[in-house]
């Protein structure tokens, strides 16, 4: 059991964000798009925190310019079916 | 396919575990024995179901970690969907259950070769280009073994979207969302308090030892809670989780009944912060729980989870954990802290010297061992010498301070940023919780770890705060 | 610094250029991105790759973009998942079915091998349809699906491996003109001197071109996107709904992936509303039934950059020698990119101007537009 698992909802491991973040990717959302880190079920629940560390810890990064993906609806999976709902304002504009 | 069995809790000294009806649930072709307020994590996890899924790409074995939704571990295909969150799912009669993407059963899934074969990392960007022929298979493969699981059975219909206002939100029912919604309530506001989980007082309610205010216990907080939140006029929607906030100027909340758009004149985030998992080799093996997990597992539910148990880490969570786990006969190998001194409490600590809890000073977490079961954990010095201390458990918690949650936040333009002393990024709060919108304010662990007193007089404060200028 | 040709964006379009200048030999050449790289329209598409337009220019273009993609991942070793399993668009009504028939016809003149389908064998395509209404469909089973990011990298490997540079975080924020002509582009950081521009700046092109006095008729409106969680592999072709407009597709991942245009006219934010997401979510349940309970996993928005006729805009502009654009192209810059930014490339390399591209000049606008390209979806 060689891996430390960094990101868990896509496999991936310590090593390879250390990796990359050496290459020259400079920041998270880079990191992100690259190794599918944060695109997971949990959308970066578990990962983002230690994504930080690991570029902090690399002397790559000063905490304060650090900024965190872009969080974008919805942040827990919701059922397609919710969204399609009868919507009351949709007729004569009820607040 | 694991043994079932039966390791709940039924005599306790000094915890009563309501679990309500027993019902049946129908897991893999086995019927299980469940509760109705057990959520179906629980349940499986008492009758001896130790992996839950397996990873995404190397088949790993997964099980709970985080116990709240948060950690994606649990998810299972439930009467016919796939990929419920099984830890937030409460247990009803007849609910067919079972765990879904795996070659062979889950506990022995043949696509955990590729953990082996792939030792290192698996470098989808690189893998197999040429020659032609081999790219197409692995095309292929990979879109054939992707997915979570099969289309739901059915096409189910859609619910109506519901509508709910109110002078003052509060997102989340841990005690500082509480105290924020009952102050906020006595000012005169109407209060609306969202709560993901069927119960408030957040993790209060797997707390038993005394809360130093009032000289009652975390259970016994979580209970008044609830009971002073029934006297009041405040709508507590409980199960209920907000799950994105609009431009159209509203925040979304999913219920199991569907969407509630909620439009408030201030919100107060008491949303806390997720757990943190070591970043050591082996870190994702079953049976590595984070210590607010286990705390729950044990204290809420009422679940035996194995026989030897370390702790990482000499928090007062920690210490608590021990003295619960002590409590129904785990027995607890040790525990290890980085620095010199215990961190938690000394009425804790004392407790733990007199069972003779050996703590392992100056070490720190090298690693889990196991190949699909946890089997034993290692530890070095602190100062990053050689020397290893390998010790035999079946069970370990890791208390680390948790990652604030700061997406709604984010979604409703506050500034974010990464604080060291909130333990990530975090919502830039001022007095009374003022963020950089003016109707959003925050509360709790979502700014950083604090004491059950402090998140309390925090609640007051803020709840209060979002009130002032809006009350008759 | 100095360049020959100095590419601003990053993206598909001056990507695929800079690539195409290498293998012609040029290799003094700078790309300018000024966000990270997948920060704007091609990390953000759906990745769909289709052939079926109704206008041949564009069909003679994508025919020749999807050759390239075929062979990239053999040429750059890198991945780019391109799975060629069709694109099924679905009549709804008699003006749809004639639309379709017509345009087949036209396709398969240029030997792409779309074939009309009937509502049965639309069915065993796609299974999980609700089959009700549709009509007739058009299935192309060369089109397919790619994985936008992963084309940017290869590319940027291939060009670092020729000797070009591409500088992230770099954005353009001068260029100079000496006697009508381009001789230097500064950034907050350098001034490269360099007498061939490229505007291949997608949504910001305009915002480029003013800096040497040139005004494009461009303007980004904003199209929203949501992707599911992963379930099994269920849908083989991608599909494209006429009554709707709506892309349904699903990744190498097992997400379902769909977009469909809502708000019209020039946009100023790319933000994820919840009017869209309620539109998309009705649409997808209708069109096959049982996605109702898979969950949608995110949902973002970015810019289709508009011309007034649907068609790109390439080529030089009159009055301002060596300045090149490059874009324009509506949502699906994505497969048009290799073989125009490879016939752009044979002509900044001294041959003369392809006719298609030709025809896409910057001038038209004053000389009289193009007939507008009809399938235009998402």
């Amino acid at each position: 059991m060689s891996k430390t698992i960094l990101c868990r909802c896509e496999d991936i491991t310590l090593q390879e964000v250390e990796q990359a973040v050496e290459s020259g990717f400079s920041d998270i959302e880079s990191i992100k798009r690259y190794l599918g880190v944060g695109t997971g079920f949990c959308q970066s629940k578990g990962c983002l925190v230690e994504l930080a560390r690991v570029f902090i810890e690399k002397g790559k990064a000063e905490p304060a310019d650090m900024r965190p993906i872009v969080s974008r609806p919805p942040i827990i999976p919701i059922s397609l079916r919710f969204f399609a709902g009868h919507d009351p304002r949709e007729e004569g504009g009820q607040s | 396919m694991e043994q079932i069995t039966d390791l709940r809790i039924y005599a306790h000294h000094s915890l009563n575990f309501s679990r309500g009806e027993q019902v049946t649930i129908h897991f893999e072709g086995k019927k299980l024995k469940a509760f109705a307020n057990e959520t179906l994590a629980a349940a499986l996890y008492a009758s001896g179901i130790r992996v839950m899924s397996r990873s995404m790409k190397y088949h790993r074995p997964r099980g709970l970690f985080c116990l709240s939704g948060k950690c994606a571990s649990c998810r299972m295909r439930v009467n016919g969907v796939p990929g419920v969150r099984t830890c937030r799912t409460w247990c009803e009669d007849g609910m067919v259950v079972l765990r879904e993407k795996t070659l062979g059963n889950a506990s022995s899934d043949l696509l955990f070769a590729s953990d082996f074969i792939f030792r290192d990392r698996l470098d989808y960007h690189h893998l197999l280009p040429r020659p032609a022929l081999l790219n197409r298979l692995l095309l292929y493969g990979v879109r054939h073994m992707a997915g979570m699981g099969a289309l739901p059975d059915e096409a189910a219909p859609s619910p109506p979207i519901r509508d709910i206002n109110s002078d003052v939100a509060v997102i989340g029912a841990g005690p500082a969302g509480c105290e924020a919604a009952l102050a906020a309530s006595e000012a005169g506001c109407s209060v609306i308090l969202v709560e993901e989980d069927r119960s408030v007082g957040g993790h209060l309610g797997s707390w038993p030892e005394k809360i130093r205010e009032g000289g009652s216990s975390g259970i016994e907080l979580a209970a008044e809670y609830d009971e002073r939140l029934n006297a009041s006029k405040i709508i507590a929607l409980k199960g209920t989780t907000a799950f994105a906030y609009y431009p159209e100027g509203f925040l979304a909340l999913a219920d199991e009944r569907g969407i509630i758009r909620l439009k408030a004149k201030k919100y107060v985030l008491a949303v806390g912060g997720y757990d943190r998992n070591l970043m050591v080799p082996g870190n994702d093996l079953p049976n590595v729980f984070s210590s607010r997990a286990l705390l729950k597992l044990v204290n809420r539910f009422g679940i035996r989870p194995g026989s030897q148990a370390f702790l990482v880490g000499t928090s007062d969570r920690n210490l608590s954990l021990a003295l619960s786990l002590s409590e129904i006969g785990i027995r607890i190998v040790g525990i290890s802290e980085d620095g010199p001194t215990v961190r938690g409490s000394e009425q804790f600590a004392d407790e733990i010297q007199s069972r003779g809890i050996p703590i392992f000073f100056f070490h720190k977490p090298i690693s889990a061992i196991g190949r699909s079961k946890l089997k034993g954990f290692v530890i070095g010095p602190s100062d990053g010498g050689r020397e290893r201390v390998r010790i035999e458990c079946d069970v370990v918690a890791v208390d680390l301070p948790s990652a604030p949650a700061w997406e709604l936040a984010a979604q409703m333009g506050c500034e974010i940023n990464f604080s060291r002393q909130a333990g990530g990024f975090a919502v830039k709060a001022g007095e009374s919780g003022r963020t950089t919108n003016t109707v959003v304010f925050a509360v709790g662990e979502m700014l950083g770890s604090a004491s059950s007193d402090e998140l309390m007089e925090q609640g007051r404060l803020v709840g209060a705060a979002a009130a002032a200028g809006l009350q008759i | 610094m100095k360049a020959r040709i100095v590419i601003i964006g990053g993206g598909i379009i001056g990507l695929s250029l800079a690539y195409f200048l290498g293998k012609r030999g040029i290799t003094d050449v700078i790309v300018l991105e000024k966000s990270h790289l997948n920060a704007g329209a091609t990390a953000r598409c759906g990745g769909g790759i289709r052939q079926q337009w109704t206008s041949a220019a564009n069909i003679e273009i994508t025919k020749e973009s999807v050759e390239h993609f075929r062979k990239f991942s053999l040429e750059t070793g890198f991945n780019i998942w391109f799975r060629q399993d069709g694109y099924l668009f679905l009549a709804y009504d008699e003006s749809q079915a004639g639309m379709m028939v017509e345009s087949v016809k036209l396709q398969n003149g240029f030997g792409v091998p779309t074939r009309l389908l009937s509502p049965r064998e639309v069915k065993r395509l796609a299974p999980e349809l609700n089959p009700s209404s549709i009509q007739c469909g058009a299935y192309n089973p060369t089109d397919g699906t790619i994985f936008p990011m992963a084309v940017v990298w290869g590319y940027m490997s291939a060009c670092k491996a020729m000797g070009i540079q591409i500088m992230p975080h770099t954005p353009c924020e001068c260029i100079d003109t000496k006697n009508g002509a381009v001789y230097r582009v500064r950034t907050p950081t350098e001034t490269i001197e360099s007498g061939a521009v490229v505007n291949a700046a997608g949504s910001w092109s305009p915002s480029i071109a003013e800096m040497v006095g040139v005004k494009l008729p461009n303007y980004p409106e904003k199209h929203e996107i949501i992707v599911t969680e992963p379930v099994n592999a269920f849908l083989g072709p991608n599909l494209v709904p006429m009554d709707s407009g709506m892309f349904v597709s699903q990744t190498i991942r097992g997400e379902v992936l769909a977009c469909v245009g809502m708000v019209k006219g020039p946009a100023s934010e790319i933000n994820a509303t919840f009017a869209y997401i309620q539109k998309i979510s009705g649409l997808l349940i209708s069109l096959m039934p049982r996605l109702a309970d898979v969950r949608v996993l995110r949902h973002w928005a970015g810019y289709y950059d508009i011309t007034p006729d649907t068609n790109p805009i390439v080529g030089p502009v009159p009055g301002v020698e060596g300045f090149i654009q490059h874009h324009g192209y509506m949502g699906h810059g994505f497969m048009f990119a290799p073989a125009v930014s490879r016939r752009l490339a044979d002509y900044i390399a001294g041959a003369p101007m392809d006719s298609v591209l030709a025809s896409w000049s910057y001038d038209r606008f004053e000389k009289g537009l193009l007939a507008s390209e009809s399938m235009i979806i998402g």
